[in-house]
């Protein structure tokens, strides 16, 4: 199958481009190295893409002329590619969000409303749920994002529904959760954990801790996506998360155990959009998908830590 | 950062650009630069020669977009040689060849402009 991937040059599109093309697919990555994190990391992702005879590189904004090309050429399209980061979506960083998710992604569904035959992967995020008193997160709960991020995130899904009803779109809408593991982004909890062991520096919390993440390993996330492009059911929205959470407190202890050293904790003051916990419901992405994931953490964290390690090398 | 090296070269009325290097936002300004250059002095055949071009990026493929029309107004146009496997897969599923002739060799689009 020729899957097109926007955003791969990305912690998630990179891991999912090497998914496909280790069991046979052809890929056509597109990313065009937005500024949100170093262009060096993004190439360290490709690096391992780039020689395979069936991937294909465009480096290109999605909102460029060429897309409708590219997507010709294609089967299925997995839009992965968005301006990430709940904590920079406030103030004039804004604008930013609306342009590379809602502009983006409507762009991306204008085109597809004339290719309706090509099945649209939307990767949404927990993000939407804001702090809801229904946990674990069910697909079902009242939205209430509490950061500009998770507003463009649910703007999106409720643009793919209405493209979904008015032209037919074939769409899922998935919802990841706090995915880490080889390739994480620079600005995410684990990442920034383990680069400060390996530098030896200090490492802050927000907040006192012990707020609840439910953390899902890459290759569980990439091993699903792969197991549904055969999939004949569209329209729906589905949480892919771990199913289980820890504090941050606890993934800094594991991290400790791995790393065999005390890292340096200082607590700094609880940022604004940043939820107090997320558990994802995954009943719904069971029953219709068999999902069962079966990672363990602290065996996810020890294989982010090699990959870390020559990252920094 | 990656560079870009232009190389000129003249067949008779034929103008060849050899690009050796990176086309991408770092330097296509460089290559335009030197196809309006060359629409200036009405030298509006040219072929692209891009058996060493490495990598070629949105930016780099929206020059060929941005003169083309000139170009052939004028009575001119821009053939594309040699591309390597990835290069010509780029243009390819941009659907950049239904828009531009490719040729293995140089000799074979100069013929093609007589």
């Amino acid at each position: 199958m020729r899957v097109l991937i926007t955003g791969v040059a990305g912690f998630i599109g990179s891991n999912l481009a090497g998914k496909f093309l280790s069991n046979g697919h052809s890929v056509i990555g597109i990313d065009k190295f937005s500024d949100y994190y170093s262009r060096a990391q993004k190439e360290f992702n490709l690096s391992k893409l780039i020689s395979h005879r069936e991937f294909n590189f465009i480096e290109t904004d999605l909102m460029w002329a060429g897309l409708e090309e590219a997507l010709k050429n294609s089967d299925i399209i997995f839009h992965l590619a968005a301006q990430p980061g709940v904590l920079h979506s406030w103030g004039e960083n804004f604008n930013i969000y609306v342009r590379n998710n809602i502009l983006a992604t409507q762009y991306l569904l204008e085109i597809l409303k004339y290719h309706p035959e090509k099945p649209l992967i939307f990767a949404s995020s927990s993000s939407v749920y804001g702090n809801t008193d229904h946990i674990p997160m069910n697909e079902k709960n009242i939205l209430n994002p509490i950061s500009p991020y998770g507003l463009t995130k649910l703007t999106c899904e409720k643009l793919l529904e209405l493209y979904h009803g008015a032209w037919g779109i074939k769409y899922l809408c998935l919802r990841f959760f706090t995915v880490f593991g080889p390739g994480q982004r620079p600005d995410m909890a684990i990442h920034k954990f383990l680069k400060a062991a390996l530098h030896k520096e200090k490492i802050s919390i927000y907040g006192n801790g012990e707020q609840r993440r439910d953390f899902t390993y890459i290759e569980t996330l990439t091993d699903f996506l792969l197991g549904i492009i055969d999939n004949k059911k569209w329209g729906i929205t589905l949480n892919v998360g771990g199913g289980k959470y820890i504090t941050v407190n606890e993934a800094v202890s594991m991290i400790s155990s791995i790393v065999g050293k005390k890292l340096d904790v200082q607590y700094i003051e609880k940022q604004k959009g940043d939820m107090d916990e997320t558990l994802a419901d995954i009943d719904r992405a069971a029953e219709l998908f068999d999902y069962a994931p079966s990672f363990n953490i602290e065996d996810g964290i020890a294989s982010q830590w090699e990959w870390i390690k020559s990252f920094y090398a | 950062m990656a560079n870009l090296e232009i190389i000129p070269e003249e067949k008779t009325d034929v103008t060849i650009l050899h690009l050796k290097g990176f086309l991408d936002a770092y330097t296509f300004q460089e290559f335009e630069n030197k196809l309006k250059e060359l629409v200036d002095d009405e030298k509006i055949k040219i072929i692209v020669a891009m058996d060493e071009l490495d990598y070629i990026s949105s930016a780099g493929l929206g020059v060929f977009m941005s003169v083309i029309g000139q170009i052939r107004a004028k009575g001119g146009d821009v053939k594309l040689t040699q591309l390597n496997s990835k290069v010509f897969k780029v243009f390819e599923l941009l659907g950049f060849t239904k828009l531009f002739q490719t040729f293995d060799n140089i000799e074979e689009a100069v013929d093609n402009f007589k």
